[in-house]
């Protein structure tokens, strides 16, 4: 059983990562002393309760396609027999690149245990020969380069895209299971979370402004996703048949936050889905879920 | 045309928030000579968006379903007198300083509203 001791301070971590983005000086530090006394998982558990109280009688698996707001319009829309050949399309594409042999008669399933069969679940990896985090799109690119092939670009989104998919759907249905096991994977945790609760821009919103001090609210006529939960059905299907990968919907909120948003791919933004995933764990991972 | 001290206080969101901002900071209104469409500031995306978070059930043209912010109404009631108009100038100027938690953007300390643009949704919103 909990202490209450140790619940006041799971509920001060998730007050601060509620109401941090850009509070007074002094419960910015003490947010941040918050965050260094809790483990990562303690505060998942606190931003699930924080969520659960302003959102009652839901739980994450009900947030995974998007928020509980009966007069919300819902952002995604779960793929039905309608949509699903296009989703079926992006993942022949995918597999098509897959499984394509590389001049030296390798393939992208040579760099990954298990053929890279549910391998994508546990990505982002906090890697401690580079110390930097690796995510997905990371891993497949140093694959390719590994093997004298030519890497795809951040932005390619039509090779990116499909591919990053497929290797995901490898791992539908797995569990989200990122690991934050280090002091050297816990900085760049608490370097996610930093990013997540900092207001930038114009506009001055965090992150978390939206996706947790106000999830389940609408804004802009649209409901507002909690984060937990948001990191199951990345990449997703855009209408037309676009992928629309997790690092570029950061971008999308960084510059409806009136800010120009950190490149695809930069440390920043690697960070910021490290933390992102890690408070998803858990839940049942499945791409191009949903489109919006 | 964007004045210098906007631009400079773009370049200091910049080194503070290590971003930049996309909009321009700078406002003209101040120097057009028509009056100011309260409402039209108070509806535009760019501007005031207002009814991104606030309902206005008042004004039976605008329909909203937005529940962040409260519900605009009474406002002539709710800041009668000149020392409650200027309070409400203030908290669209700068919303944190009143309430350090709140999300409603600082239209005026980042230039997404100007003075006379704040002045002119004042004057929309009380006759809500």
């Amino acid at each position: 059983m909990q202490s209450s001791a140790t619940l006041r301070r799971y509920s001060h971590s998730a007050i601060a990562i509620a109401l941090s983005c850009g509070l007074s000086a002094g419960l910015m530090s003490s947010a941040s002393r918050a965050q260094t006394v809790a483990t990562p998982e303690q505060q998942r558990q606190a931003l699930i309760q924080f969520l659960q109280k302003r959102m009652p009688g839901t739980s994450p698996l009900d947030w995974v396609l998007g928020v509980n707001n009966p007069s919300a319009t819902v952002l995604a829309i779960p793929l039905n027999a309608d949509n699903a050949t296009n989703s079926a399309d992006i993942l022949a594409i995918g597999k098509k690149n897959w499984d394509r042999k590389f001049r030296n008669g390798k393939s992208l399933a040579n760099c990954f245990p298990n053929a890279g069969k549910r391998v994508a679940a546990a990505y982002p990896q906090f890697e401690p020969k580079t110390k930097q985090v690796v995510t997905v799109e990371m891993a497949l690119n140093r694959c390719l380069a590994l093997h004298g092939e030519a890497e795809i670009e951040a932005n390619n989104t039509a090779a990116m895209g499909p591919l990053s998919a497929y290797f995901k759907s490898l791992s539908d249905g797995q569990r989200l299971m990122v690991r934050v096991s280090t002091p050297q994977a816990r900085e760049k945790y608490d370097s996610g979370l930093a990013l997540f609760q900092r207001r930038i821009g114009q506009q001055d919103f965090a992150c978390a402004s939206c996706h947790v001090q106000n999830a389940g609210k609408i804004f802009e006529q649209r409901g507002l996703s909690a984060v937990v939960g948001q990191a199951v059905t990345w990449p997703r299907l855009q209408p037309g048949g676009r992928v629309l990968g997790l690092q570029m919907q950061f971008q999308r909120c960084m510059k409806r936050s009136g800010a120009e948003p950190f490149a695809l791919g930069s440390e920043e933004l690697n960070n910021l889905e490290y933390f992102h995933a890690f408070v998803s764990n858990g839940l049942p991972s499945r791409a191009l879920a949903v489109q919006r | 045309m964007v004045n210098r001290w906007s631009a400079f206080s773009c370049v200091g969101t910049h080194i503070f928030l290590g971003c930049i901002t996309t909009f321009p900071l700078a406002t003209l209104a101040s120097a057009q000579s028509a009056p100011l469409d309260g409402r039209a500031l108070f509806i535009e995306q760019r501007k005031g968006n207002c009814t991104a978070c606030h309902k206005a059930p008042t004004d039976a043209l605008l329909k909203s379903a937005s529940d962040i912010g409260p519900p605009l109404e009474s406002i002539k009631q709710k800041y009668a007198t000149p020392i409650d108009q200027a309070r409400l100038r203030e908290v669209i100027q700068d919303p944190g300083k009143i309430n350090p938690n709140t999300i409603m953007p600082p239209y005026g300390k980042h230039r997404i509203l100007s003075d006379a643009e704040i002045n002119a949704i004042v004057g929309y919103l009380a006759t809500l």
